[in-house]
């Protein structure tokens, strides 16, 4: 079963004058995978990757997370599901300044069971060793650089075990001796766990060393 | 701990000194309500008591003699005098027959602690040339003292002990008339009956009318005075709570004929004075704890707009719009709760601080009250406590529906 499928995704924001973003796109990327999206700024890729994580809700067309289609959803199980099944990594980490490193990438934990259990934590601070944090657990997020910021929220977005995980430009922000370590550390988690990623980038280079590159154009998606 | 407490704890922690202020801003308004409330109470209570302490709370009397009607006038045309040969009655006291019968009929009603049999009028009390218009109570001093508490604000003397040949009077009356302790003065009533009366104590209460101008003797000096024999004009009757006396007064003019009179109806601007400045304690509480709900509200709201990025992450990754107002309604709650108890803390230390600023001294060797006395009961605080609580929850849900709100795409998309 892939891990999350598109079957005639639409997007249009509806105004005076519609904004069609996404004109009927189909596209599966199966567990295990590392898709890399690219295309200019305004073309759609941060529109497509909100629908892929019930983030956004297509006009018209389908969305299946694990087979299971998300239009059937109410906003409380999107939460749920976003919570449980999908990971997220934004350009920014939006870590909550008042907590840890250890708990910001606890966080999906917690609102999902109120309070981790040694389990959880066991599990996160071994992921958080795994990506070069293990001294850092117990650091407030201003207290690490740009790299091991994102680096938790990494963390962050596995910390629930989701076999999908969606980067949107993850690396954006980042110096390109960092951006490449930060791919490193997703490239090999993918290899590891067998977690599909689908990551959006402008870099040709990160992008080279997914599996499969989508270039989405006008709103259409072809694959090189 | 779930979640939402963390979040919300973090959260106020982080806040530093704008959780300090905006805790500070509810103590505030709770000290205020309390120091406010309990001001007015006390100084209400103390009038009450200085008013219906040293007075009867329900005073029954003889019923007035209606202006008989003539009967049997012959047909008058116009223009006509009619003369009555009927002769009208001599000036003589209102007084009351069946005493001891009427007494525990009286002392038979709900509230009633005591009843005073008395004899009461005007007389001119002389010495030495120096005279004043006084009223004059006889009765009973055991149960005189039930009705007006005269032994309690006793300066000197005795009064439970008083012979038909003593009395009691006014400590600033005493000082008008140039008299101490043992001196003779002399009673003389509209009857022309004159006494010697030797001073066995004298009465401060705070209320003019006794301390200036009263005479307390014995029933049957009183009898004497007024020429009343063994009858009597007045029961003063004590009840165990003053603003029950129209009620239990309305009971006894239905049931006895007697007229009735209540401390109530002869004080209705105190009455409604009283009600008066519950009315702007409450006023003024209600605004003041509107005013640190409007304040509260504010700095939540900025709180949110700062948080925005935060919360929008939290909902991209699985939290419920639920969970999301929870935490911001429970910052609310701590900071009510927390807000609150040190308001009543500070409002009610006030309070007690000033209780040992007393009135200067009037009366030698007697203690005088607090100059602003206060009144602490734990229905007022803890029910501002409760009026706080409840407004900053109340101020709380409008930030926090505002975050509960916010989509997270709106968020990632404005970076």
């Amino acid at each position: 079963m892939p891990a999350v499928e598109t079957i005639g995704l639409r997007k249009e924001y509806p105004g005076v004058l519609p904004v069609k973003v996404l004109h009927g796109i189909d596209m599966r990327v199966t567990a295990g995978e590392f898709v890399a999206v690219l295309g200019q700024s305004g073309s759609g890729k941060s529109t497509l990757l909100n629908c892929l994580g019930a983030l956004d809700r297509p006009t018209s067309g389908r969305v299946l997370i694990d087979g299971e289609d998300l239009s059937r959803l109410d906003e409380d199980e999107l939460a749920d599901l976003r919570n449980s099944r999908v990971g997220f990594i934004f350009q920014f980490h939006y870590l909550q300044d008042e907590f840890t490193c250890l708990e910001n990438a606890l966080m999906p934990v917690a609102i999902d069971k109120g309070e981790p259990d040694d389990g959880d934590i066991e599990r996160v601070s071994a992921l958080l060793a795994r990506v070069g944090l293990g001294h850092r657990l117990r650091n407030l997020p201003s207290q690490l650089s740009g790299g091991e910021q994102q680096r938790t929220a990494i963390v962050r977005a596995l910390a629930n075990q989701p076999r999908l995980v969606l980067a949107d430009e993850p690396t954006g922000n980042l110096d390109s001796k960092s951006s490449q370590n930060v791919f490193k550390v997703m490239r090999e988690i993918n290899e590891e766990t067998g977690v599909a990623f689908i990551m959006v980038t402008h870099d040709d280079r990160l992008a080279a060393q997914a599996d499969r590159i989508l270039r989405i154009e006008d709103g259409l998606l072809s694959e090189e | 701990m779930a979640f939402e407490v963390r979040l919300a704890l973090r959260h106020l922690r982080a806040g530093g000194w704008q959780t300090v202020l905006i805790l500070g801003g509810v103590a505030m308004a709770v000290t205020l309500v309390i120091f406010v409330s309990g001001l007015i109470y006390g100084l209400q209570e103390r009038l009450i008591n200085t008013i219906t302490g040293s007075v009867a709370h329900i005073t029954l009397t003889a019923p007035k003699r209606e202006p008989r009607v003539m009967e049997n006038l012959p047909d008058q045309g116009r223009d006509v005098l009619v003369v009555s040969d009927r002769q009208q009655r001599l000036w003589q006291p209102d007084t009351i027959d069946q005493c001891q019968c009427l007494q525990r009929q009286i002392a038979g009603f709900a509230h009633v602690i005591a009843v005073a049999p008395t004899v009461s009028g005007q007389a001119l009390i002389t010495r030495a040339g120096g005279e004043r218009s006084v009223r004059v109570v006889g009765s009973p001093p055991l149960s005189q003292d039930l009705v007006s508490r005269i032994d309690q604000d006793l300066v000197r003397g005795d009064y439970l002990h008083m012979q038909p040949d003593q009395t009691v009077i006014g400590y600033d009356l005493a000082g008008d008339l140039g008299v101490d302790l043992g001196d003779r003065v002399r009673l003389t009533t509209g009857e022309g009956v004159t006494e010697t009366f030797r001073i066995a104590g004298m009465v401060f209460t705070g209320a003019e009318a006794i301390d200036k101008s009263t005479a307390f003797v014995t029933l049957r000096a009183g009898q004497t005075l007024f020429g009343t024999g063994t009858l009597l004009t007045t029961f003063a009757v004590k009840l165990d709570d003053p603003f029950q006396a129209n009620a239990v007064g309305d009971a006894m003019a239905s049931a006895l004929d007697l007229e009735v009179d209540t401390w109530m109806r002869q004080n209705p601007q105190l009455l409604s004075a009283l009600r008066a400045q519950s009315g702007s304690a409450v006023m003024i509480s209600v605004f003041s704890l509107v005013a640190s709900g409007f304040a509260i509200a504010s700095v939540l709201i900025v709180s949110v707009l700062k948080r925005s990025r935060e919360i929008g992450i939290l909902k991209a990754i699985g939290a419920r719009s639920r969970q999301i107002l929870l935490v911001f309604t429970l910052e609310g709650l701590v900071i009510g709760v927390f807000g609150a108890a040190l308001g009543a803390v500070l409002g009610s230390a006030i309070i007690l601080s000033l209780q040992n600023i007393r009135q200067p001294v009037r009366v030698p060797g007697v203690e005088p009250d607090p100059l602003f006395p206060g009144a602490l009961s734990p229905g007022l605080i803890l029910g501002t406590m409760a009026a706080a609580i409840v407004i900053t929850v109340i101020a709380s849900v409008l930030p926090a529906r505002q975050a509960a709100s916010l989509d997270p795409v709106d968020v990632i998309r404005g970076g």
